[in-house]
């Protein structure tokens, strides 16, 4: 059996890579409601703290940057997935047109056969065509997010330096700047599961082109 | 497609519906499935046409390869037009639904999945812990038709019994049970053919511990409202076009 024979149909992969765009959105979410749990005891420590308040402004816009991205992305995915169930279909048709064809002898009845099988071939390419955009403009947003993710590694590095300062605040931030570096984590984690299934949907897209 | 949590202690029941991005003209509805362990049973998956938004739904709350039972109450295209699709995205799952819609179902295209008759008695079907009952529901709509009970949640998943008809977007819990009668007085008037089956479902239904009852359109009933749909189905006559055309 090749790797292509035991490949999930190109819906499933696509509803697989919303799958993991629905769990980053949920630890950016987390992400958020650390940046302000960040913020509010930041608040408290005043001065031993003065250094933490512009990182939970980053957190905050990273984590927001995030679910808007994850969001679009989403979007996109479910794209993908509805035009590659309507290609299925349009491929099914095509296919049942053709055993119909075969069992005709009438020119008539054969040309009418034929424009719904070319019917069916155009449906595919516009399908194909729009799957390749969407694959492309899902790409891009992706790396928006993975952007925001590496920055974000340095920003938990900085958290550390920063909470040592913190005096007996030091405990709650280096407790947040934990939280961060575990969705920073989860989210790397994330990216890499969306790459793998974008790289399958883009090598079906390539197959069927 | 919105995901709602109905019941998360141990096992989990999840609800899908109010698909903004569904196409226009087709009857909303709603999906159910409930999450034990590694197992999961998805409950009258959905037609053919709200089939991507469902599945990425689902991947929401599960693993793909933890669904591995599927249940379709009954024949009906809204319900389970999707079999085509379901079959290649879970080879492996076993389809449990009514013995008397076999040969019709399979007209959905079923090469790989198991399909497992229901007999007209009902049977029940273990998760990893959990053990849910396919209760019979015949004639409520369809020849052929079962409920999903869940006694440890106390949820019954009642088919088109409960079933409404509203605007797009409508919340998902029956809210104001008085007014929503005239959502759901149609439905169960003109699709419901028997008061004989109505009034033997409504009893045997009566001995259940109901907490919840979730229909596949409309809305959910909680609490006492179960009891008020309960008292209203019994009393109300259904299977009215006869009556119209006898005059």
């Amino acid at each position: 059996m090749s790797n292509q024979e035991i490949q999930p149909p190109a819906f499933v992969t696509a509803a697989m890579l919303a799958g993991h765009l629905y769990s980053m959105m949920e630890t950016a979410k987390l992400m958020l409601l650390s940046a302000c749990n960040a913020k509010s005891v930041a608040a408290r420590a005043g001065d031993k703290a003065l250094g933490f308040r512009p990182i939970t402004d980053f957190i905050a816009d990273m984590a927001n940057d995030t679910i808007h991205y994850a969001t679009k992305i989403n979007q996109l995915a479910l794209v993908v997935s509805s035009a590659s169930v309507t290609s299925m279909r349009a491929n099914d048709g095509a296919r049942r047109f053709l055993e119909v064809k075969e069992q005709l002898s009438n020119e008539q009845q054969i040309h009418i056969i034929d424009r719904l099988i070319t019917k069916s071939d155009d449906v595919q390419i516009v399908v194909q065509q729009q799957t390749k955009d969407t694959m492309s403009q899902l790409c891009l947003q992706l790396d928006e997010i993975h952007q925001r993710v590496r920055s974000s590694i340095v920003i938990v590095s900085t958290s550390r330096s920063e909470a040592s300062r913190a005096g007996e605040f030091q405990q709650y931030l280096n407790s947040i700047a934990d939280n961060v570096e575990l969705a920073v984590s989860e989210l790397q984690r994330e990216i890499t599961e969306c790459r793998k299934l974008i790289e399958l949907l883009s090598f079906n897209a390539v197959m069927k082109l | 497609m919105k995901t709602s949590n109905l019941y998360n202690k141990g096992h989990r029941w999840v609800a899908f519906g109010r698909d903004d991005k569904k196409p226009s003209g087709i009857i909303d509805t709603n999906q159910y499935i409930v999450i034990d362990g590694d197992r999961a049973l998805l409950m009258d998956p959905g037609g053919i046409e709200i089939f991507a938004p469902m599945l990425a739904a689902v991947l929401q709350v599960c693993r793909i390869d933890s669904v591995t039972d599927l249940f379709a109450s009954h024949q009906d295209p809204d319900i389970i037009s999707s079999l085509g699709l379901w079959d290649q995205t879970l080879p492996n799952a076993r389809l449990h639904a009514p013995w008397l819609w076999e040969s019709f179902l399979r007209h959905f295209g079923l090469n790989s999945i198991k399909y497992l008759g229901i007999p007209d008695e009902g049977s029940t079907l273990m998760l990893e812990t959990v053990e849910l009952q396919f209760i019979p529901a015949h004639y409520l709509h369809a020849s052929g038709n079962y409920h999903v009970y869940d006694p440890e949640a106390r949820i019954l998943m009642s088919g088109d019994v409960g079933a409404a008809l509203e605007e797009e977007g409508a919340p998902l819990y029956v809210e104001n049970f008085d007014e929503h009668v005239d959502n759901m007085k149609l439905f169960h008037q003109r699709w419901m053919p028997s008061n004989r089956a109505k009034n033997n479902w409504v009893r045997r239904v009566r001995e259940l511990d109901i907490d919840m009852m979730a229909p596949q359109h409309g809305r959910i009933f909680r609490g006492d409202d179960v009891k008020r749909f309960l008292d209203w189905f019994e009393a109300l006559e259904v299977g009215t076009a006869i009556e119209k055309e006898v005059g």
